[in-house]
């Protein structure tokens, strides 16, 4: 039996190896998502990589090597938005309370944070070859200063891009982030007086489109997020981009874990949506008519 | 490019027969979820529901399911000892029907106050110090209460429980709507702002405004606010129409639902569904809405009970 299986992976690995040579399976990929994008396509995607961990203590591995597995992940998806041509990515990174986690651990993700966001943005790679925009979203300032530079140096390297954008939320927390705009609109509107002629006070003017409009990934130019999708069979949302996506945001809940996380993967998530947006057009087309 | 849209139309061709007999293998390996009384790892302190109705059809038919649901969920909270249920539709459906809801669970409702007017419903004026008590006791004998920007009512225990062990719970229920959600965060904010200006006003001196996470968070959840749910079911009226598109969570209020586990049952009816596509949307769908199932009540909460929650680390 056990001979049988290693027969049967080898044979399965020979027939692998023939199409690495080939290519096929890259140019397949590459004709797959070229059919895709031709349908209707989403313009903001947000992720939440989760999985990392446990899916390295399944593999034996150690946690950092998850953690590395989960950015080879994250570039392969990455590349996958870009060639759908999606406008907007956004990926949870690192949450504050992440920080609560072990020393080692916290280190290690702020070596990984340090050196793959420089190379990500190196002339050349993924992000300069589809011009994408890097906006670095949350409280930085509990970074590490070394980290901090960083980031600044990252995005000041793409800064110039303008045809996707990627947002990495770290150390984010949606609550953070809606805090700070309320803050911030708080400050503008007392920062303002009261315009005794009109009777205008820009208190009364703060609305729920002012909080919108002063959200850090929204002020960076993300569109209303269109869907999230959370690996790992988690069913939460744990603090990410919650008011963006309470309204208007398909909700996907893979099971896969986020190293694993592909195209097949993907793919049926980009269905789905382009299903109910051609659903939608037919209800405006047909569903208008017979309820009048 | 031509070519390529009937491709595409092939590939959701494949998808959907794909999905098609995924689903229907679900369906036959799907498990029994464990009975009500059943006694699980973890109850919800705080349930909540979202009903998710469509204007394209009757209105009678959405008020009478979700009615329905809401009485079946009192029930089942009361029997499990949830001593909060929240349910929330976004058309403001259960806003406008409050006062009959109110009326069929609060039986000895003597009190015909004008406080359910939704005129009367009122914003914490001043940021309450951050005491997180939210068990504290409302209103005796379910008079309603308005909170920010939603109704909240206390239903007494049931009287005929059988199961005498276990000594009967008072539930809350909450009614919230659209207003409750990024309205509300709005509305926290310029009362935060008025409060911030007549603060400088009085010792005349300014400082750069600051505002934490956690001053908001007793804003919006403390004393007069809404606390956050720990279990979602997601419940579509019409789930054949539903069910072709993923959930959504139809403009919930966001700051509380960081940690609440969602559920939404998607295989309901999905077979009555399949079986009656030839007949028009609106005649299928009023067939096959429906109300809140014990099944997916039950499945709701075996699947809060398996969770788990590791809190960022």
């Amino acid at each position: 039996m056990e001979s049988l299986v290693l027969i049967s992976s080898s044979v399965f690995q020979f027939l692998q190896w023939i199409l690495a040579q080939l290519r096929i399976t890259r140019l397949a990929q590459r004709s797959l998502l070229r059919v895709l994008a031709a349908g209707p396509i989403p313009q903001h995607v947000g992720f939440v990589m989760d999985g990392n961990r446990r899916y390295a203590r399944g593999k034996g591995k150690l946690v950092q090597e998850g953690h590395g597995d989960g950015y080879l992940a994250l570039r392969r998806v990455l590349e996958i938005c870009l060639r759908l041509n999606i406008r907007c990515v956004s990926v949870y990174a690192f949450a504050i309370d992440n920080f609560k986690r072990p020393q080692q651990e916290v280190d290690a993700l702020m070596q990984l944070a340090e050196s793959k966001l420089l190379e990500l943005c190196s002339h050349g790679d993924l992000l300069q070859e589809y011009g994408v925009k890097l906006n670095v979203i949350g409280r930085r300032t509990l970074f590490p200063d070394s980290v901090q530079a960083a980031v600044c140096k990252a995005e000041d390297l793409t800064k110039g891009n303008n045809r996707s954008i990627l947002n990495v939320c770290m150390p984010y927390s949606s609550r953070d982030e809606m805090t700070t705009a309320v803050e911030d609109c708080i400050r503008e509107a007392l920062a303002k007086d009261v315009d005794y002629f009109t009777a205008d006070d820009p208190i009364e003017g703060i609305t729920e489109d002012t909080i919108d409009s002063h959200l850090m990934s929204v002020k960076r130019g993300s569109p209303p997020l269109d869907i999230l999708i959370r690996t790992s069979g988690v069913k939460r949302l744990s603090d990410f981009m919650l008011w963006q996506c309470c309204e208007n945001t398909q909700l996907h809940f893979s099971n896969t874990y986020w190293p694993d996380f592909g195209l097949f993967d993907f793919v049926p998530i980009i269905f789905e949506w382009q299903k109910s947006v051609w659903f939608r057009r037919q209800d405006v087309l047909f569903g208008g008519s017979s309820a009048s | 490019m031509v070519l390529a849209y009937p491709f595409l139309a092939l590939l959701h061709a494949i998808y959907s027969l794909v999905i098609l007999s995924i689903s229907f293998f679900r369906h036959l390996t799907r498990q029994t979820p464990s009975p009500l009384h059943a006694t699980r790892r973890r109850l919800p302190k705080h349930l909540s529901i979202i009903f998710v109705s469509d204007e394209d059809f009757e209105e009678q038919t959405n008020e009478y399911c979700i009615t329905e649901s809401i009485h079946r969920a009192i029930s089942w909270c009361q029997q499990l000892g949830i001593p909060q249920l929240s349910v929330y539709d976004a058309e403001g459906i259960i806003l406008n029907n409050a006062e009959a809801i109110r009326e069929a669970v609060v039986p000895e409702s003597r009190v015909k106050d004008s406080e359910l007017d939704r005129r009367h419903i009122h914003y914490p004026p001043t940021p309450p110090l951050s005491d997180y008590s939210e068990s504290e006791p409302l209103s005796p004998k379910g008079v309603s209460n308005s909170h920010g920007a939603f109704l909240s009512f206390c239903i007494s225990p049931i009287q005929s429980a059988s199961r005498a062990s276990k000594k009967p719970h008072s539930l809350t229920l909450n009614v919230l709507s659209r207003e409750t959600s990024k309205p509300s965060i709005a509305s926290t904010a310029r009362a935060i702002a008025r409060t911030e200006r007549r603060n400088y006003k009085a010792h005349n001196v300014r400082d750069t405004f600051e505002l934490s996470v956690n001053s908001l968070e007793s804003c919006l959840e403390g004393k007069n606010g809404l606390s956050p749910p720990d279990l979602m079911i997601i419940h579509p009226v019409h789930p054949s129409k539903y069910h072709r598109s993923p959930i959504e969570l139809h403009g919930y209020p966001p700051w509380q639902i960081r940690l609440t586990e969602i559920y939404c049952n998607r295989f309901r009816k999905q077979y009555e569904a399949r079986l009656m596509w030839f007949l028009p949307l609106h005649v299928s769908s009023t067939l096959l809405s429906s109300s809140l199932t014990e099944w997916e009540f039950r499945e709701a909460v075996d699947q809060f009970a398996t969770a788990e929650f590791r809190l960022g680390r």
